[in-house]
């Protein structure tokens, strides 16, 4: 009662939302936060001139061909080839499912790429499993490679995709850097619990 | 693995024929990560010069364990997964999938409406799966422009299953038992929009490629399968019909109702690509055809068959009926039983014949579930199809064959 | 159609029979489908003849697969599903085989019969651990080349073994000298390039 709209929400902020800044991002020392104005024209120019590498697995690639098509159009925002080459690009959408058997396959896909690379797990299989619990899928990408954007669904429509995409490019322009690399031994400190 | 005896090329087999002629081949592998193989698919081609004298393909990079999941879950919840294996028509794996588990459960009748909406969406589905090989697969041919076109009538249809069941792809709308919801006002219309702007589109796509003289360059005599091999290989589909064999299991063996709608089976002649291509250009009109006759036919009527033993009541009856609260609670926490025995349910699939091999030992999850996948036998003949022709034909014969790897691998 | 289904597959029941006599262990109907029960060292000959058969002509498999009945001796069924383009007759055909301590149960191959069950044998070898005796190829499709175990038995779990297979990717860090004789042979084919030197390790943060 009292609300005039019954539809209207409530509460805007989700109680299960990340905060901005993920937790227990490992910032190397001598990056630092003080961005200088060179900083933040190269972050800039990184961030709109996303290149990814083809990586459709599954399901969630028809999707991510479909971001690319002409009706929500990946190319506007930077991602104007898709290189099939990983030495060319630097962004990897890791787009489905990701099997045992195509583990090291991702891992040395990654290697090949050159510095400065993100990823975008895109999808529920991608991200942690997804449907699939089971001896045959690698649950969740984040095992073999850093991530640094998870977008969920099953598959995520061409727009939750557009808009990670543009939270990647958020996190270039503000110069979070990458996750640990989780196969490096000892990189992954633990950090205890937080308050 | 190579210790760095020969450091310079890939040479790895050396055949001396006679003293004068030495035949250098070199293996190379076409990776799981290439953008022409459709997904993840590894062959290991052996070639000389340009010409391919072995294929191999290696797959397995997709695999899924689907069929072990289905066997942890009940029939309803099972569902969910078969979409996933043909990701590029999962209405077309739930309505074998429904079929089969109502077969084992020895469900007769089916209401007309959900008849006709099976398969009015069904071919809306095999449409779109069309739409996307004929993207990409000209797309690894050169006329990248096809790609974009295709996707933009593959939206409406996107649309349509959208306005339907909320979801794009992995729709999951067709259950054993009906539909899972009825077809919302304004479905009529949004549907008669395709139908009306799809043939000119077709015509479109007709005039891009079909006469075109690259396009006959690239596809003609490429990729040429017999009818016997075919056959003895196991394949089924476009890839059959192309090779002159007059085989559809929707007019052979009719299911969900395809007997009532009057269409036609394209088929080649000469097995090649380029008839194969003809073939799936031919079947969107037929299908086109189908869901034109489906919408005028419409009938009214409850869209699931009545047996609250299988399908879940309405919730509005769950929130005063006893009854209906008892049905709604066994069929989601245990789920219905069917009686013990197997079934194998067939059909056309958009890339061939889809089979489903349902074991049941009367308890509530299925034994085992088989899915005997069109992709799978269709990348069995495809050494056939490559060995002796040109490294660039082996890209046009995968796009023709129209591999799916989630169901190759499951 | 000048035959059903049904007669059909009572025409080959009968031909099975009176060709083959005491091989016939079973005959179940279900559903309108026949299956047709044998012992496994029948079934190439069986396979053999209802393919040649001239009135039946049963040219194209559509299935091979397997089912694991743990608690039953013998252990596993498997199943053929085979189908005549011509005639339009569709036929299952079940074999059981297993015994008590039998770690890879055999059956003769039909991979000489119809093609198309080289994939398939192969894939019922990687799921199940049946050996198909006489087939030109037995190794495993979907799974890596070194998985030790068959993942679609009843006793393998759903979620896997941790330990002591070979897992690939994040269970195994890469930076681990891997057994001998397993390498990543599935990534490297010929490759006679020195491998790549390990990156050097980041000095550590804090």
């Amino acid at each position: 009662m009292g609300l005039t709209n019954p539809w209207e929400p409530v509460q805007t902020i989700s109680n299960a939302q990340t905060p901005r800044l993920s937790r227990g991002v490992h910032v190397e020392s001598g990056t630092g936060i003080l961005l200088t104005q060179v900083d933040k024209l190269l972050n800039w120019s990184r961030s709109s001139s996303l290149w990814p590498a083809l990586f459709g697995l599954a399901c969630c690639a028809i999707e991510m061909m479909a971001t690319s098509a002409a009706r929500f159009d990946l190319a506007r925002f930077g991602a104007e080839v898709y290189r099939a080459s990983p030495r060319q690009s630097d962004l990897m959408i890791v787009a489905g499912r990701c099997s045992v058997k195509m583990a090291p396959v991702i891992r040395q896909i990654y290697d090949q790429m050159p510095d400065p690379k993100w990823v975008i797990s895109m999808g529920a299989c991608a991200s942690c499993g997804g449907v699939f619990n089971n001896y045959a899928i690698v649950q969740g990408v984040d095992k073999i490679i850093p991530v640094d954007i998870f977008i969920p669904g099953c598959p995520p429509t061409p727009d939750m995709l557009l808009y990670g995409f543009n939270q990647l490019q958020e996190k270039i322009r503000l110069g979070i850097p990458n996750p640990p690399d989780p196969l490096k031994v000892g990189a992954v400190k633990d950090l205890g619990s937080e308050n | 693995m190579q210790t760095g005896e020969q450091t310079e090329l890939h040479i790895t087999d050396s055949v001396k024929l006679d003293e004068k002629t030495r035949v250098d081949t070199m293996t190379i592998n076409m990776g799981p990560q290439h953008p022409s193989t459709h997904g993840v698919l590894r062959l290991i081609l052996t070639l000389e010069g340009e010409t391919v004298v072995k294929a191999v393909p290696d797959i397995g990079y997709l695999h899924t364990g689907i069929e072990k999941t289905a066997e942890g879950k009940s029939y309803f919840q099972a569902l969910v997964v078969t979409d996933r294996m043909d990701y590029l028509a999962p209405l077309s794996n739930n309505l074998g999938y429904a079929l089969a588990v109502e077969k084992l459960l020895g469900v007769e009748e089916m209401p007309p409406k959900a008849v006709y909406t099976r398969v009015l969406l069904v071919e809306l589905q095999r449409i779109a799966s069309h739409l996307v090989w004929l993207g990409t697969s000209a797309l690894d041919l050169g006329a990248q422009s096809v790609f974009l076109y295709c996707f933009r009538e593959r939206e409406m249809i996107l649309d349509i299953f959208e306005l339907v069941s909320g979801v794009r792809l992995m729709t999951s709308y067709i259950m054993p038992g009906g539909l899972q919801a009825d077809l919302p006002p304004g479905f009529d219309e949004k549907v008669r929009e395709f139908t009306s702007v799809f043939p000119e589109r077709l015509r479109e796509y007709h005039d891009l490629l079909t006469n075109n003289q690259l396009w006959l360059e690239r596809t003609r005599g490429v990729g040429a399968i017999s009818a016997k091999d075919a056959i003895a290989w196991g394949c089924s589909g476009p890839v059959l019909r192309g090779s002159g064999v007059a085989w559809d299991v929707r007019k052979t063996f009719p299911y969900a109702g395809y007997e009532q709608f009057d269409f036609d089976i394209p088929v080649g002649t000469n097995g090649d690509v380029y008839d194969r291509y003809l073939v799936r250009m031919l079947e969107m009109e037929e299908s086109l055809k189908i869901v034109q006759q489906a919408l005028e036919g419409m009938p009214e009527g409850p869209y699931q068959i009545s047996d609250r033993k299988i399908v879940p009541p309405p919730k509005w009856a769950v929130a005063t009926n006893m009854e209906a609260l008892i049905h709604h609670f066994k069929l989601y926490t245990e789920g219905y039983r069917p009686p013990k025995g197997e079934v194998y349910q067939r059909i056309e699939s958009p890339k061939g014949e889809l089979g489903y091999y349902l074991v049941s030992d009367g308890t509530a999850r299925p034994y085992r579930m088989h899915v005997r996948a069109p992709s799978f036998a269709n990348l069995e003949a495809l050494p056939k199809m490559v060995e002796g022709a040109l490294l660039s034909d082996v890209v046009a014969a995968i796009g023709s064959i129209d591999i799916v790897l989630g169901e190759v691998d499951r | 159609m000048a035959e059903t289904t049904k007669d059909l597959a009572a025409k080959t029941v009968e031909a099975v029979r009176s060709k083959f006599g005491e091989a016939v262990l079973d005959v179940v109907e279900h559903r309108g489908e026949t299956t047709i029960v044998l012992p496994p060292e029948k079934v190439p000959a069986v396979a053999k003849f209802l393919r040649d058969h001239p009135a039946l002509r049963y040219n194209f498999l559509a299935d091979l697969t397997a089912v694991d009945w743990p608690e039953r001796e013998p252990r596993f069924d498997v199943v053929y599903h085979l189908l005549s383009l011509d005639t339009r007759a569709f036929m299952r055909l079940k074999t059981r085989i297993g015994g008590p301590g039998e770690e890879h149960p055999a059956v003769p191959t039909v991979s000489n019969i119809w093609p198309t069950a080289n994939w398939y044998e192969r894939e019922a070898y990687d799921l199940f651990g049946i050996t198909f005796s006489g087939h030109p190829d037995l190794r495993r499709i979907l799974m890596p080349e070194d998985w030790t175990s068959h993942p679609l038995r009843k006793d393998y779990p759903l979620t896997g073994i941790e330990l002591p297979e070979p897992h690939w990717g994040g269970q195994v860090p890469l930076n681990q000298p891997l057994p001998e004789g397993l390498g990543r042979q599935t990534m490297r084919v010929n490759d006679s390039r020195p491998p790549t030197p390990p990156r050097p390790e980041p000095e550590p943060g804090e």
